[in-house]
């Protein structure tokens, strides 16, 4: 019987003696030494669809070179590929550094030092491969409970990444993650018609932890409901087109939460950074300590070290210290998402979010984990609020323009509420909106025991691009008077 | 050829000779590698905000015995005993994964054992002059530049243990970026472009940020503020391309279509028909990517996805025609197109204005996304250049719109004509690796564009 995680042995390329090697032949220098493991199992209608194991090893070297930061990342770990990579960060910091748009400086590169372990209760070992495996395919059989759903499809990401990083300043700290992916999908279908249902919308089930995140999250009785939504689906009427109140659940909540506060709050894109790819943001310099945000119930939080929440760690990549900071308080924008270096250029508070996607990659703003703090109502007290409105489940589709303003997002699973009272299930339903004028219609939102946290591992931004991991926390929310539509209709 | 490529494509053949011998009765193995050698250099406002170098490759391979197949991804070193130690630790967990995984919908057998070797565009790219001559037009030319340079070698290889066996690197590079502005009310505005190659010339360069800052000063007069509602539109070619890449995310896949999942259903099963102008093709002539897909099979040269508006072909992975029994197009897994190009018709550029008369003018959109799939609506933005056109004339520039468009009416009824130029539009996709390929499409005349915020 094989156990979790590993095909592969695990190595440790020694960061200090490379740093000792490289040390003198630059102001400053940084190495670091990123690993992953990972398997991935994805079953469609309990066949294989994907069985596949990856190693990918790296290191990155940061180096400082008349006065400029430059990088360069190696998975030729020999002693010619680590002295290459090292030549070209100089070679090529040295041919910018006339040009560079931020000095060097030391005081950004915090001498850390310390550990990261994801919590888990039970260890990955635990569990076999082939027991994982009877897991996604009881998963799978669960969505027969439904006639109409004639695809099932079930998937298991586990990816164990081990990170080291040292610099000539004095900094040494390490990581050992341990992340999951778990997700499963219900496709019904009746004459032309296909409706669909997932857990949580797409990869929302994405976390740090041991086995136990599989005992949590009752995957199986999750997989009979989504199969049985389905097929109810079908056989519901569209969401209608109106303006109305709308109860939006922590998984839509992620998405708005992630796209319409994460994105305009990052430093580096109010700096331009990413404005010709991910674009700009509507929130310039002068609005923190100024812009309502949102309604005064609206509190925001950046939280690296949330236990189980998928963008939690101790350190960014320049040695910051990892800390929970409010973003948003009673609806005032306070602090960005900025690292050390956009802090410094920018002149606002930001955060502990200087990351990089990995070894082949320069660490750039990130969210982590931002956060929507609870509030005092029961999800069945904001229902029994609203004379009439929609509740939208499980994220589907996304748009928003790159200053992060006019949005437009889609969820899988629509109930109507009328005269306090929840009437009926209604199909393919959006919403649209103006991120500030959206947030201050913010009316309710549930207490601590109605909150959820998920995550994705597909954030993307940055040139060369990156995808990171993020997670999101959040209760129910009350939205009052918003524009809601559905098939056709636009 | 270049000793980068060299040395690889050697050592990719030198890794099959190792394996390929070690398979037991009744294994097949599949592997594949793929390396780039790149710099990344980074700008915000002419200036440099980042660089970075990246050499990476990774070494796959898929073991398969009848329909039980796995899959190993391992990191590349350039020491071969290395590589060899590693791939055959690999390839004995593979082993033991089969012993009990389960099985496969369909095998993806293999048919002749087909080679191929190309190694194209070698030419020096001189980063460090390239990055004085950014550095020095922006200066001179008093540009507010951002993007990102991208240059260097990619390379790719897949052989078979029955016999298939390709290697193809190219050396290019992309400067993808865009110049700003800011307007008399203090809004920003700016101008899109991109300038690639194998062979980069200061002199062109500097004569397209001309044009560029001089298209820039149009877009800084007074904007003008349009309401939602319905237009008349012409799409630039790039805009084209932003709504076509939605038919590689559960668009033509022929599984998605089976499954249910596609959001073309009722134009691949002929329900609906589209404008008689719209050609669609999977064309490989492009150059811009290895003709060969991850499994080592040679799709068509050119294969016709949309002829005068009707479905005539999908994008069938050899797994997939397995499952269904039909015929493969050797389409990638995933089913997705590599190098799309739609046909020009029979617009000229100098006509589209007085065409177009009265309407808006879209050079590029942004984050589009399915907004209905039983109507083949999408959403997004306009993004950069984007006009108010009257009388034929640009009159002003507009303020970001959201649109939210079925393709069965902006590409059926609506599409009033397709431009008889085409642009190549290169892949700029550096998520986890450069992307390869590109798509060529036209420009489109569209007649009530929704825009719905």
């Amino acid at each position: 019987m094989q156990t979790l995680p590993s095909h592969f042995s695990k190595s440790e390329l020694d960061v200090t003696k490379i740093l000792q090697k490289f040390a003198s032949r630059a102001p400053y220098v940084g190495v670091r030494w990123i690993e992953e493991h990972v398997q991935e199992r994805t079953f469609m209608n309990e066949k294989s669809e994907r069985l596949e194991v990856a190693l990918d090893r790296g290191v990155q070297f940061e180096v400082a070179i008349d006065g400029a930061l430059g990088y360069a990342g190696t998975s030729n770990l020999t002693d010619n590929g680590l002295n290459l990579a090292f030549d070209r960060a100089c070679a090529l910091t040295r041919t910018i550094a006339p040009h560079r748009v931020l000095d060097f400086d030391a005081g950004l590169r915090p001498a850390s030092r310390g550990e990261y372990r994801t919590t888990t209760q039970r260890e990955w070992a635990a569990m076999t491969r082939q027991g994982l495996v009877k897991i996604l395919l009881e998963c799978s059989e669960a969505m027969k409970v439904c006639p109409e759903v004639a695809t099932r499809v079930v998937s298991a990401q586990l990816k164990q990444v081990h990170s080291h990083f040292v610099n000539s300043l004095g900094a040494d700290f390490r990581h050992e993650h341990w992340f999951w992916v778990l997700s499963a999908t219900a496709i019904a279908r009746q004459g032309h018609e296909t409706q669909q249902r997932t857990l949580n919308g797409g990869l929302a089930l994405s976390y740090q932890g041991g086995i136990e995140i599989i005992d949590r999250l009752n995957l199986i009785e999750g997989c009979k409901q989504i199969a049985l939504e389905a097929g109810q689906l079908l056989r519901s009427p569209d969401c209608p087109r109106e303006n109305t109140d709308l109860i939006l659940a922590p998984d839509q909540m992620m998405l708005q939460i992630h796209e319409s506060i994460g994105h305009p709050l990052e430093l580096d894109r109010i700096l331009g950074d990413e404005r010709n790819y991910a674009g700009w943001s509507f929130v310039k310099k002068e609005d923190f300590g100024r812009l309502q945000y949102g309604s005064n119930l609206m509190n925001v939080t950046f939280d690296p070290t949330e236990e189980n929440e998928f963008a939690s760690y101790g350190f960014d990549d320049c040695g910051n210290v990892a800390k929970k900071e409010t973003l948003i308080e009673k609806g005032l924008l306070v602090r960005g998402l900025g690292s050390l270096e956009s802090q410094k250029r920018l002149g606002v508070p930001g955060v502990a979010n200087f990351r990089a996607a990995s070894w082949n990659r320069a660490p750039i703003d990130r969210m982590a984990n931002i956060n929507l703090e609870p509030g005092t109502a029961t999800l069945a007290s904001l229902i029994a609020s609203v004379e009439r409105g929609i509740l939208m489940r499980a994220n589907r589709s996304w748009s928003i323009d790159d200053y992060r303003n006019k949005f437009q997002f889609g969820c899988e699973w629509g109930e109507r509420i009328e005269n306090g009272k929840i009437i009926g299930v209604v199909k393919n339903p959006n919403y649209r909106g103006i991120t500030v004028d959206f947030w201050n219609r913010l009316a309710g939102l549930s207490g601590p025991q109605e909150v959820a946290a998920f995550g994705t591992p597909f954030c993307g931004k940055g040139e060369p691009n990156q995808v990171i991991r993020v997670g999101h926390k959040s209760p129910y929310c009350l939205f009052k008077a918003i524009d809601v539509f559905g098939g056709g209709a636009h | 050829m270049n000793s980068w490529s060299q040395n690889l494509e050697s050592s990719f053949l030198d890794l099959q000779k190792f394996l390929f011998p070690q398979l037991l009765a009744g294994e097949e193995l599949r592997l594949w590698i793929k390396a780039e050698d790149s710099t990344f250099v980074r700008w915000n406002g002419g200036r440099v905000r980042q660089n970075t170098t990246v050499e990476q490759a990774m070494v796959g391979l898929t073991l398969q015995k009848g329909l039980q197949r796995v899959s190993a991804n391992v990191s590349w070193q350039t020491n071969q005993q290395y590589n060899q130690t590693e791939l055959q630790q690999a390839l004995q967990q593979l082993r033991e994964e089969l012993k009990w995984s389960p099985v496969f919908a369909a095998e993806s057998p293999l048919g002749n054992a087909i080679t191929s070797s190309h190694h194209l565009h070698e030419s020096v790219i001189d980063v460090e002059q390239i990055t004085q001559d950014i550095a020095t037009l922006s200066r001179e030319l008093r540009l507010d530049l951002a993007g990102v340079f991208i240059a260097g070698n990619q390379a790719k290889g897949v052989a078979h243990s029955l016999g298939q066996s390709h290697f193809h690197s190219q050396r290019s590079f992309v400067f993808d970026y865009s110049l700003y502005g800011v307007n008399k009310l203090g809004e920003n505005k700016a101008v899109k472009a991109s300038y690639a190659g194998e062979q980069w010339d200061v002199q062109a360069f500097l004569q397209k940020l001309n044009i560029e800052a001089a298209e820039l000063q149009t877009l800084l007069r007074e904007p003008k503020d349009i309401k939602p509602g319905n237009y008349r539109v012409y799409l630039a070619p790039s805009a084209v391309h932003e709504l076509a890449k939605m038919w590689s995310w559960a668009g033509f896949s022929e599984k998605a279509h089976r499954l249910g999942y596609s959001n073309l259903s009722p134009w691949i099963k002929g329900d609906k028909v589209l404008s008689p102008h719209l050609q669609v093709y999977e064309n490989f002539g492009l150059e811009a990517c290895p003709r060969f897909n991850s499994l080592g099979e040679l799709p068509p040269e050119k294969l016709t996805i949309v002829e005068n508006g009707r479905v005539k072909n999908t994008l069938v992975a050899t797994s997939t025609a397995l499952e269904f029994g039909i015929t493969s197009t050797q389409a990638e897994p995933g089913e997705y197109f590599r190098s799309m190009e739609i046909a020009g018709g029979n617009l000229s550029k100098e006509s589209v204005l007085t065409e177009l008369d009265q309407g808006l003018w879209l050079s590029e959109l942004h984050y589009v996304n399915w907004s209905d799939q039983q109507s083949a609506r999408v959403t997004g933005m306009t993004r950069f250049g984007c006009f108010w056109v009257e009388n034929g004339k640009i009159q002003a520039p507009i303020r970001d719109l959201r649109f939210d468009v079925s393709f069965y009416e902006v590409f059926g009824a609506g599409l009033l004509g397709l431009t008889q130029e085409q642009q190549l539009q290169p892949s700029t996709d550096t998520y986890f690796w450069r992307g390869l390929g590109a798509a060529k499409t036209p420009g489109a005349l569209i007649r009530d564009f929704h825009f719905s915020l």
